[in-house]
C-alpha cells in the first residue's frame, strides 16, 4: 500500500512541475472521472454479486447516513467549540 | 452535485446489472489494481498542478490551518462516538471510512483493494451522504453556526463540489479557507485511509 502513496507522491511533484503546461489541470480532472466511472463499476458489479450485502442494503445504508452525520457533526461542533474559546481569548 | 449523481449511477448500474444477470461473474475485475494506481498518479497530477498551489502553500498561517485540523479531529472524534453506540464495526476500519471525508471515489476504492467490498460500500455511501447533507444543510450551517461549518462539514469537498454553495452562503472571505482546507484533506484522505487500515 505505500505503493499508492508513493505513487500519489510522484504525482503531485509531475503535476508541479508541468502547472504551467497548458491543460494539465483540466485534463487531469477528465482523467479522473473516466477513472472513477471505471471503478465504481467495478465495485457496483462486486456488491451486486455478494449477497451478504444486497440482502442488508438497507440497514448498511442506514448505517452509512449515521456514520455521515456522526461526522459531520463532529467536525461542526469542534469548529463551533474552536470559535468560542478564540472569542473567550480575545476578549 | 449533477457529477456526483452521475457516477453514483454508473455504480448503480454495476451493481443492479450484476445481481440480476450472472454474465459479470465471467469478468475478472482485478485489473483495478492498475486502474487505481493511475487514479492516485492522477489525482496527485491534478492537486501539484493547480495554480494555487504555491498560493496556497505560501498563504498557511495559524488560522488557515485550523481548518482542516478542525475537520480531521472532528471527523475522528464523530467516529468514536458512533462506534462507542454500535459496535459491528472495528473502530479503525470506521475511521478509515470516516478518513474519506466526503471524497468517497478515491476512499472507497483503496477501501476496495485493501479491505474487500463489504468496507467500500459503507464508506462510498457515507461519503456521499456527508457531501450531499453538506450541500443541503449549508444554508442552515451558516446561519445558526458562522462560516466556518459548512467548511470542515464538507471536508474535502470544500475545493471543488461544495464549493459554490459555501460561497454563496457563507461569503468570499471563507473561499480560500475552502480551497484550503479542501486540497489538504485531499492529500490526507489515501494517507489516513491506509494508515487506520493498517492498524
Amino acid at each position: 500500500m505505500f505503493l499508492i502513496i508513493g505513487i500519489f507522491l510522484i504525482g503531485i511533484a509531475a503535476g508541479y512541475l508541468l502547472r504551467r503546461k497548458a491543460k494539465v489541470h483540466e485534463y487531469s480532472a477528465k482523467l479522473i472521472n473516466i477513472l472513477v466511472f471505471v471503478l465504481l463499476f467495478s465495485l457496483g458489479v462486486s456488491v451486486g454479486n455478494n449477497s451478504s450485502l444486497t440482502d442488508n442494503l438497507v440497514a448498511i445504508g442506514f448505517h452509512a447516513v449515521l456514520i455521515s452525520l456522526f461526522a459531520m457533526g463532529g467536525s461542526i461542533l469542534t469548529g463551533i467549540v474552536y470559535n468560542r474559546m478564540i472569542r473567550k481569548h480575545e476578549e | 452535485m449533477k457529477n456526483s449523481l452521475f457516477l453514483f449511477s454508473v455504480f448503480l448500474i454495476g451493481g443492479v446489472s450484476s445481481y440480476y444477470l450472472s454474465f459479470w461473474d465471467i469478468l475478472d475485475f482485478d485489473l483495478n489494481s492498475l486502474i487505481l494506481g493511475s487514479l492516485m498518479f492522477v489525482v496527485g497530477l491534478h492537486t501539484g498542478s493547480n495554480k494555487d498551489f504555491l498560493k496556497l502553500i505560501r498563504g498557511i498561517d495559524y488560522q488557515l490551518v485550523m481548518f482542516p485540523v478542525i475537520t480531521a479531529f472532528g471527523t475522528f472524534f464523530g467516529i468514536i462516538v458512533y462506534s462507542s453506540i454500535f459496535r459491528d464495526i472495528r473502530l479503525n476500519e470506521l475511521l478509515a471510512v470516516g478518513s474519506g471525508f466526503g471524497y468517497y471515489s478515491l476512499s472507497s476504492m483503496i477501501i476496495a483493494k485493501v479491505s474487500g467490498e463489504s468496507l467500500a460500500l459503507l464508506a462510498l455511501l457515507s461519503n456521499i451522504f456527508r457531501e450531499i447533507m453538506t450541500i443541503i444543510l449549508t444554508p442552515l450551517l451558516v446561519r445558526y453556526t458562522g462560516g466556518m461549518s459548512p467548511i470542515v462539514s464538507a471536508g474535502a469537498t470544500s475545493m471543488d463540489t461544495s464549493l459554490p454553495v459555501i460561497m454563496r452562503y457563507a461569503g468570499q472571505t471563507y473561499v480560500f479557507p475552502a480551497v484550503f482546507n479542501g486540497v489538504v484533506l485531499t492529500l490526507l484522505v489515501p494517507l489516513l485511509v491506509i494508515f487506520f487500515l493498517g492498524l
